[in-house]
């Protein structure tokens, strides 16, 4: 069973829009669909003001939708009709700022959804939990996210990563059906982000705690997440495998967000072969069944661009490929990031290559490209070959 | 960092907070002197029960203005209800109705020979006080009810900030980990305002300690009473000298309160303001329940007591309108706008001094100046009489001495003591507002302009002062109304012919005929909206930023 | 900021030349409310050509003057009971007037031997009792420690002026047991915490609150004057305490010269103004109080209570007393 199921969900900001003629003028979300699996960690991933946030409240319970609904484990907690309170939907969160308890020391924070203490359930007796109960489950998180010995602190005594843990054993102490992260890394050093991210992590797949990450940064939701969902414009725009994502976006929008990469104008030339600026590319998948002679983009990520110098004086190369000049050079480690400039057919074009084997700064260079799984978007920036069901 | 300050700077602010700290020495040099018999006398008579008519003034006080004031920040900070804009002002308007007036009204209304009990009476067919019980409004619980009801606006303001800082994130934490709204505001949003609240309580404490005219006219006496009772009846200062430093302790204990946790707040609060504030919708009792609790403040704090100095103009205006009012007016005008100015200057000279020189040496001068607030006015006015007299009379001297004619009494007889005292008492006011908001301005700034080539006097000029500008205005505002209505050391300090609206209306409030004083009240109380209404402003544009 | 220093300065500078000195003038410091002695002020103003400066204080003018010290303005002080008269006598802030004139218009019973103090209007400490029951024949002030007043009786509080006064008169005459033992009774006998000025109380009595109380004189005429409260006095008999014994408590309103008065000549001019027919007058007209020059006869209004026998014991020695009686009404606690 799904985690979180959400269908056509449609929220806006503004609850005194109440017109429907006006309401789809505010819309922060719109046919929004997703779905995560028990014990999955769903990264989502997309610009600030994309409605992230706005998501996350929805979820939390925070927001009535106009239209569409939000299931946790199959049961409806939010509609247009009826919206669960936060408290009754067994939802963790972990939020960018930790929002901890400022007055309350760690062992309180940490408790703090186990003690029912307010009102009629405390005063009965009828705690969630006895404090045996209590104390044992708040050592068991200290253990988790390996805090043991500070549960006397207060949060200002803590690191912010120290604090993160916190947040995130008060919010897995609850034992909550999902847990929603929003941005939760984005205040920590990046020394230390790389590890914790990993941490946080193993925490969840060990507790098999299904997960929803909201993040901006790329690196963070690769490392993060099983599955990656980007959002644009108010909905899903395509959800799956971070590598699939990365080399197969379904537009425009997506390969640009998931990272650099060269858009050069393209021509089939038949199954397996498009003619471009750089000559004729091979695929490793057959092309599209457009028919050839049709123009479209082809997108390349950097890595798939071979960069070698060109030993010989200008000019006295065969023609087979044009000749590029490294405009500036970047090194990364593993890599050389190179720009390219390239002038060919009148026309000029940036590239930029990601490539391991040393070349001069301001070289003269041959460009190749490496046959592989081509990637080719329509005049509309849509993939060509996905639109096509492939 | 350490900047040096020009020498002119760091000797200033010491004089200054010296010349502030005065009248305390002045007082607590006068109390050190062996105690009298006197002092056993009315420790063995009366001065327990005045401790405890205190005692409970301060906690009752405090206890109904939190209930009054609390619900309503909150209401004001997170939901929307119908009238919402003007409540927010509306709220904080009880702040420029002198409690002395307020008393009388009340009291007008409520006693036995009142409206509301002859409407009683009329309607039930009693007849005399013993056919039924109704409850007597020259109390202690009366003095409670009229000092809550015009000091509220106090925490008020000071709650409602802190809820407004608040994250939200934290609110949706602990709903997220089950608590219901209630359970989340008694477990989360009131004890991360805790700061802010007790700062307020503190001050509606000690405004309720040093409250003299009220507490006389409801006939309670407490340590106020005491103090007059000793010095005035006794005729020995030294007595009331003793007590008045007792009553020092005391607001010094409520200070470092206070003090201790705005240090709290300090560690807590982290600046995560840019996120959009969502207001709440109410609806149903839940809606009306808040709407009928905000109206019912601003009605009995502010616009019923308005409409029956209203009715008292109306009927007697004949008798009751002199032109002088325009110079009794001009006068309040002159004296408050001026302790408010030289208040806001020197707390901005001293707040510099503290954060640019930056040892714990360095933090004294704006303790001393603030002390003042801790005397009730009575106290303070002899505090301010000894040294200005004694400069005074050292002056004439030396005049003589030099074989020049004698001046007079230049501070001691003009206008000028009263200011220093209101600067005096009040300062503590512009103190506060200026060290924290120069306390939200990043150390960062100050190495930045240095950096860029700003001597400190220029760093303050070109990046201190734009930047506090608010919180200097805030403390401005409120030393300014605090000043139109300051009665005891008014009463007794101020110079020949020279009347100011609030001893105008006190003058026939303590005649029991307020009726005459009414055209002086409306204008006391008109004069004090404007600047009330344009610190709301201000004060909710900072909360925006 | 400059600006704002600026206006500051400029204010600072006109508010210090606000102590007039101006050539004829004449500074008073007064206890007695501005609306009463207005009127005679401003007469004396145009008849003398003295400007007259006045402070107007309920409390604390002893202190200020003693911290003024040799170099304080102050010429004439006026005050509205003999508590701060003598106050100020005792703490030596006066001077001797030598003037035959005031002499004249002021018995001897009514100043000081040594000229340090006058009187310049007497009022009575009446008992007010309602009109729902007969009006009683000889009240004593002993009176209102009896039984029969249980529950009946409203005042102001003990630690007025008007009421040190009569505590200590009280003392004088049955000594400081016998007092204590009388404001005990008197507390016990009260409808209500003493609260409210004179007029409150006499209004508690129309109400029903009360049925007798304690206040001066001149309240009595004051409120058959006014519309508001005519009903309050119509509902009273006006007393005259003690006549088959000792008689009635009397506090005066008074004047002394400050001992450093700068303008000793127009201080005495004042002085000796006040004293006067014409002044007097006006204090018996006006006011409602008891003229102290006896050419002046008293209001129509007053003459209508009738004659009285008033307490001739010397009033320095009723005010030798006073903070006896202060001490005594802590004691008893009787405002608690």
């Amino acid at each position: 069973m799904s985690a979180l199921n959400i269908t056509e969900l449609a929220c806006t900001y503004d609850r005194s829009i109440r017109k429907s003629s006006a309401i789809a003028d505010h819309l922060v979300l719109s046919g929004l669909n997703l779905a995560i699996e028990d014990g999955e960690i769903v990264c989502l991933l997309g610009r600030s003001g994309c409605g992230k946030s706005t998501l996350l409240k929805a979820i939390a319970g925070l927001i009535q939708p106009v239209s569409g609904t939000i299931e946790l484990h199959g049961r409806e907690v939010s509609s247009a009709a009826r919206v669960t309170p936060p408290e009754q939907r067994g939802i963790g969160m972990i939020f960018q700022d930790y929002a901890l308890f400022p007055h309350l020391t760690v062992f309180d924070n940490i408790s703090f959804g186990l003690k029912g203490s307010f009102g009629l359930k405390g005063a009965f007796g009828l705690n969630k939990q006895t404090t045996e109960q209590i104390r044992q489950r708040v050592q068991d998180m200290l253990q988790l996210v390996n805090l043991y010995g500070l549960d006397q602190r207060y949060p200002h005594e803590l690191s912010g990563g120290q604090q993160q843990r916190v947040a995130i054993a008060r919010a897995l102490a609850n034992k909550p059906s999902i847990l929603l992260l929003d941005e939760p890394f984005s205040n920590i050093d990046s020394q230390v982000r790389q590890h914790l991210v990993r941490e946080i992590r193993d925490i969840l797949k060990q507790q098999k705690v299904a997960g929803l990450f909201v993040t901006h940064s790329r690196e963070e939701g690769f490392a993060f997440a099983d599955t990656i969902a980007v959002m644009g414009q108010g909905r899903i725009m395509q959800q799956g495998a971070a590598f699939d994502i990365y080399h197969y976006p379904d537009n425009r929008f997506i390969a640009d967000f998931m990272g650099a990469g060269n858009f050069l104008p393209a021509t089939i030339e038949d199954e397996f072969h498009v003619s471009t600026p750089l000559g004729v590319v091979a695929s490793t998948q057959p092309l599209s069944e457009e028919k050839a002679g049709t123009s479209l983009e082809l997108f390349i990520r950097p890595q798939m661009v071979a960069v070698s110098a060109v030993d010989k004086p200008e000019g006295s190369l065969s023609g087979t490929f044009p000749q590029a000049t490294i405009t500036r050079q970047q090194f990364m480690g593993k890599s050389m990031r190179s720009e390219i400039h390239l002038d060919c057919c009148q026309e000029s074009y940036q590239l930029v290559a990601e490539h391991s084997n040393p070349v001069a700064g301001n070289a003269t260079v041959q460009l190749n490209i490496i046959p592989h799984d081509l990637v080719l978007f329509d005049a509309g920036g849509q993939n060509a070959r996905q639109k096509e069901g492939v | 960092m350490n900047h040096n300050l020009p020498t002119y700077w760091r000797a200033g602010s010491w004089l200054l907070a010296l010349l502030l700290f005065s009248p305390v020495i002045a007082v607590v040099l006068e109390a050190l002197a062996p105690a009298s018999e006197l002092f056993d006398h009315l420790w063995n008579t009366v001065l327990t029960a005045y401790i405890v008519n205190s005692v409970l003034l301060i906690l009752g006080v405090g206890g109904l203005g939190a209930i009054l004031a609390i619900p309503a920040a909150w209401v004001m900070a997170n939901a929307r209800i119908p009238g919402r804009d003007q409540l927010q002002w509306l709220l904080v308007l009880p702040l420029a109705m002198p409690s002395y007036v307020i008393a009388y009204i009340y009291t007008d209304l409520l006693e036995f020979a009142g409206p509301v009990q002859r409407f009683l009476r009329a309607l039930t067919g009693w007849t005399s006080a013993a056919d039924y019980s109704f409850p007597e409004i020259r109390s202690l619980g009366g003095a409670i009810i009229v000092l809550a009801l015009v000091l509220y606006p106090y925490l008020y303001l000071l709650a409602r900030t802190a809820f407004l800082e608040q994250s939200k994130s934290q609110t949706l934490a602990s709903r997220l980990l089950g608590c219901s709204p209630l359970h989340s505001f008694f477990r989360v949003t009131l004890p991360m305002a805790r700061p802010a609240i007790i700062t307020g309580l503190a001050l509606m404490g000690m405004e309720a300690l040093g409250d003299f005219a009220t507490v006389s006219y409801f006939s309670v006496p407490t340590l106020t009473t005491a103090i007059y009772d000793t010095w005035l009846g006794y005729g020995n200062l030294n007595a009331a000298a003793k007590i008045s430093a007792m009553m020092l302790l005391v607001v010094m204990l409520l200070i470092s309160i206070e003090k201790y946790s705005r240090r709290q707040q300090q560690l807590y609060q982290k600046n995560t303001g840019q996120e959009q504030r969502e207001l709440i919708e109410l609806s149903g009792w839940s809606k009306w329940l808040a709407i009928g609790w905000c109206w019912m403040l601003v009605t009995l704090g502010f616009l019923l007591p308005s409409l029956v100095l209203e009715g008292y103009l109306i009927a007697y205006f004949n008798d009751s309108w002199s032109s002088a009012l325009f110079e009794y007016g001009v006068n309040s005008l002159m004296v408050s706008g001026s302790a408010a100015v030289a208040a806001c200057f020197i707390a901005l000279f001293l707040g510099v001094y503290q954060r640019l020189q930056r040892t714990s040496f360095s933090r004294i001068p704006a303790r001393l100046a603030s002390t003042g607030y801790a005397l009730p006015g009575n106290v303070l006015a002899i505090g301010v009489l000894i040294p200005l007299t004694l400069s005074d009379n050292l002056l004439n001297e030396l005049l003589i001495h030099w074989h020049q004619s004698p001046v007079g009494l230049i501070f001691s007889g003009s206008v000028i003591t009263l200011i220093f005292a209101y600067v005096v008492r009040f300062s503590a006011v512009a103190v506060g507002s200026v060290e924290s908001s120069l306390g939200r301005v990043s150390p960062s700034l100050d190495m930045a302009s240095r950096t860029l080539g700003c001597n400190p006097r220029e760093m303050v000029k070109r990046v201190h002062l734009p930047l506090i500008r608010k919180g200097m205005l805030a403390g401005l505002l409120l030393v300014f109304i605090e000043g139109m209505k300051e009665l005891p050391a008014t009463l007794l300090l101020r110079p020949f012919n020279f009347e100011t609206l609030a001893t105008r209306v006190f003058q026939y409030v303590s005649d029991e005929q307020l009726e005459y004083a009414a055209p002086a009240a409306l204008v006391m109380v008109l004069v004090g909206l404007v600047p009330l209404i344009m610190l709301n402003r201000s004060l909710e544009r900072q909360e925006q930023q | 900021m400059k600006k704002l220093i600026s206006i500051a300065s400029a204010i600072a500078i006109s508010c210090s030349s606000f102590s007039a000195r101006a050539d004829e003038e004449v500074n008073v410091y007064s206890y007695r409310q501005p609306f009463l002695i207005e009127p005679m002020l401003k007469d004396f103003e145009e008849e003398a050509g003295v400007k007259v400066n006045v402070v107007f204080a309920k409390k604390g003018l002893e202190e200020r003057i003693e911290r003024e010290g040799k170099f304080s303005p102050a010429d004439v002080v006026l005050t509205s009971d003999m508590i701060s008269l003598f106050d100020l006598v005792d703490r030596q802030l006066v001077q001797p007037v030598n003037s035959k004139t005031i002499n004249d218009n002021i018995p001897a019973h009514l100043r000081d031997p040594n000229n340090q103090w006058y009187s310049l209007t007497m009022r009575v400490r009446n008992i007010y009792s309602s009109r729902r029951s007969d009006k009683p024949v000889d009240i004593n002030y002993e009176d209102l420690a009896s039984s029969k007043f249980k529950g009946k009786i409203c005042t102001r509080s003990g630690k007025h002026p008007y009421n040190i006064g009569l505590v200590a008169s009280m003392i004088a005459h049955n000594g400081e047991a016998e007092t204590r033992q009388w404001l005990e009774g008197v507390k016990a006998n009260l409808a209500r915490r003493p609260q409210g000025n004179d007029r409150a109380q006499v209004k508690a009595i129309k109400e029903g609150v009360c049925d007798v109380s304690l206040g001066n004189s001149y309240y009595f005429g004051k409120m058959m004057q006014n519309d508001a409260q005519k009903a309050w006095a119509d509902a009273v008999y006006i007393n005259f305490p003690n006549q088959k014994t000792a008689g009635s408590h009397v506090n005066i309103s008074g004047m002394v010269m400050a001992k450093y008065a700068p303008n000793k000549d127009n201080a005495l001019k004042l002085m000796e103004y006040l004293a006067s027919e014409e002044a007097q007058s006006i204090y018996a007209r006006d006011n409602l109080e008891y003229p102290v020059n006896p050419k002046v006869p008293v209001s129509d209004t007053v003459a209508a209570w009738g004659e009285f026998k008033a307490d001739p014991l010397p009033i320095a020695d009723i005010a030798a007393n006073r903070a006896k009686a202060q001490r005594l009404l802590d004691e008893v606690k009787f405002d608690l």
